[in-house]
């Protein structure tokens, strides 16, 4: 599997984790765009490190990162930031390392 | 009790706020109502009665404590080199004498046992070594099981259970490090499973019957293409071995009360020969309360079976090794507990064991002779076909009941026969001992449990009035009747108790308020035409006590003291 695919694969993953301990009405949407971080996004600030935490152990188990993911989500400045320019932005990093 | 939610409160000395949403959104846990501590509060909140967490009446509080909170001697473990035991005993006594003090507050408490994650210990082989890790750790949770053994109401509860079934890491150091959440989230979600299952069972949700397929579920191969000599079953065979395993699971669960019937598709002669002849049969064919063996469809085979056995389907579990059958089943009956059974007997016992709907607190007589006693009702049957009339049948069976106040020897079945009777049951009062014996020593407040037996055996403990005097009347508060002795003149003879009593008393009238539920109309149809009179349509029934209440002649009445 391409890297961009296995990072999709653990963002997908982990979303349906994370949907296990939300009501019906706030269940993430598996969509690209989806907001997961700032206003507009449905998840609290433990769960969204809940899921952060969640995609970081699958990025780690797929060998695809050993860092921490946390940290980087730190430092995004983008004030609504979906899945896709998470996803990016993971993948970017690991171009970037290469 | 309150009729409402369950109210949980989850204390913790780490972040639970994942296991709270896990009980919240589990598909069919909406009962559960959680609050958790705030962090960091763990030890103001459980030594101080005054804590504004304490402003909501909680049902059932979950205290789950890093032992580092609790011991000071082990916090400082990895600091000093030596340190005393049993400092360490004061430290876990004292614990105890808090979980104590707040059950005052709380008539249910969950203390999870202490666990460490494995990058904790710092020496393999010294570990159960006198100043180990691993030994002080057992000293804690053995210091603490005995401190709360006997302790009505408190449960001290193995996470090691779920620490072998997670699906993934038990403990995340990321987790820890960040949020200050001290285990995974795929252990807090078989916490919270199993949690829920335990606090439905004691407020009388348990599971009472497994309903099970035959042919490879309780043995390996189809008993009617290959002979019962040929099944898998115990022997020199991996898999015979496992089948040998699950029977002696499910007979221990016979054993414990609950009942186990048959739902097979199969000729029943060959199917009967099977589980009379194979030598290696764990299972007999007394330990069934009842069975379908036929070709007929599953669910309408169950439907009887349940009837017969005057069980709803919200009591069954049906296991069976085919997934089309568990789907037809489910559909028809939706209250089934129906599980994903494994395709490989091996894990079969696994299966079995992680089911965690028939947990009980406690185990009455009633419940180590339910099979018996439902063998003893088929002779009864047997008997009403050939008899006369209804009532030369009521007669020859010879029923006594016996009337004892409530004692430290019944208190555990009257417990249990208020909280999961749902038919005859006037107003559905679910509570715990504690409440009970807390209503039972107000002066004006009596209880009496009825035992019923006749010629063919003992029914148990089925039947409970609560009464209240106040002031010239008598207030039935619990009016209770388990099914298995419904429509032999027991509810009438029960009233005539409550008349009885209330000119004892010397009260002028007695009271029953039926309060509905789903499922105790056949309370309401019975006052209807017990000859007490209705005021309106409100469901309050009244009997004079200046007349004589008419008891049945089929049954003798005895008063126990």
């Amino acid at each position: 599997m391409r890297n961009p695919d296995l990072i999709e694969k653990a963002f997908y993953d982990s979303i349906d984790e994370i949907n296990e301990l939300l009501p019906v009405e706030k269940k993430i949407i598996k969509s690209p765009d989806t907001i997961i971080v700032g206003q507009s996004s449905s998840l609290d600030s433990l769960l969204l490190l809940n899921l952060i935490i969640l995609i970081e152990e699958k990025l780690k188990q797929s060998r695809i990162t050993t860092e921490s993911l946390v940290d980087h989500i730190m430092i995004i400045k983008e004030r609504n930031v979906s899945v896709q320019m998470l996803a990016d932005f993971i993948s970017n990093s690991q171009e970037f390392r290469a | 009790m309150n009729p409402g939610p369950i109210r949980l409160a989850i204390i913790s000395d780490t972040n639970c706020e994942v296991l709270a949403h896990y009980f919240q959104n589990l598909p069919g846990n909406s009962k559960i109502d959680v609050t958790t501590s705030p962090y960091g509060q763990t030890l103001e909140i459980l030594l101080n009665p005054s804590h504004s967490f304490w402003s909501i009446h909680f049902d059932c509080a979950l205290v789950m404590t890093q032992p580092e909170l609790v011991s000071e001697t082990l916090s400082k473990y990895n600091y000093q080199v030596t340190f005393n035991q049993d400092n360490l005993r004061q430290e876990v006594v004292k614990f105890a004498s808090v979980i104590l003090a707040i059950k005052k507050r709380v008539p249910t408490i969950i203390v999870t046992s202490w666990v460490l994650p494995f990058w904790k210990y710092n020496s393999f082989l010294t570990d159960y070594k006198k100043e180990g890790l691993q030994n002080s750790l057992l000293t804690m949770n053995y210091c603490l099981m005995k401190e709360l053994e006997n302790i009505n109401g408190c449960y001290l509860i193995n996470p090691l259970k779920w620490i072998d079934s997670s699906t993934g890491p038990t403990f995340s150091a990321k987790l820890w490090y960040v949020t200050k959440q001290s285990f995974s989230n795929c252990f807090f979600k078989n916490l919270a499973l199993e949690i829920c299952s335990s606090i439905g069972c004691l407020y009388g949700k348990s599971r009472k019957v497994i309903i099970l397929d035959l042919d490879d579920t309780i043995w390996g191969g189809v008993v009617g293409d290959v002979g019962w000599n040929n099944l898998r079953l115990g022997g020199h065979d991996s898999v015979g071995e496992a089948y040998v395993d699950f029977q002696i699971a499910l007979k221990r669960l016979k054993n414990s009360g609950i009942l186990l019937v048959i739902s097979s598709k199969n000729d029943e002669e060959v199917a009967l020969n099977a589980i009379r002849n194979h030598p290696e049969m764990i299972l007999k064919l007394e330990d069934f309360a009842a069975w379908k063996i036929n070709w007929e469809d599953k669910s309408d085979n169950i439907k009887q079976l349940l009837k017969e056995l005057n069980l709803g389907a919200q009591s069954a579990v049906f296991i069976d090794n085919s997934p089309v059958e568990r789907n037809r089943v489910q559909v028809a009956l939706p209250e089934i507990l129906v599980p994903n059974w494994p395709e490989d007997p091996t894990d079969y016992l696994k299966a079995l064991t992680g089911l965690s709907c028939f947990d009980k607190s406690f185990v009455t007589d009633e419940d180590l002779h339910r099979t018996e006693m439902i063998n003893h009702e088929n002779y009864r049957a047997s008997l009403k076909k050939n008899a006369a009339s209804f009532e030369h049948w009521l007669k020859s069976l010879q029923i006594k009941c016996f009337v004892e106040p409530l004692s430290s020897s019944n208190l555990n079945r009257v417990v249990q026969l208020m909280n999961k009777t749902n038919q005859m049951n006037l107003k559905t009062r679910r509570i715990t001992s504690e409440e009970l014996l807390a209503w039972c020593s107000q002066r004006d407040n009596l209880l009496y449990a009825v035992r019923v037996r006749d010629k063919f055996g003992d029914y148990g403990l089925t039947g409970i009035i609560g009464i209240t005097k106040s002031k010239n009347k008598v207030v039935i508060e619990d009016y209770i009747l388990s099914c298995r002795v419904l429509g032999r003149k027991i509810e009438e003879t029960m009233l005539g108790m409550v008349c009885f009593l209330s000119r004892q008393l010397d009260c002028k009238e007695v009271e029953a308020q039926y309060l509905k539920t789903d499922k105790n109309h056949p309370c309401y149809q019975f006052f209807k035409t017990s000859g007490f009179k209705e005021n309106s349509e409100d469901g309050l029934f009244v009997w004079d006590s200046i007349k004589d209440f008419p008891m049945p002649s089929q049954v003798e009445l005895e008063w126990k003291h």
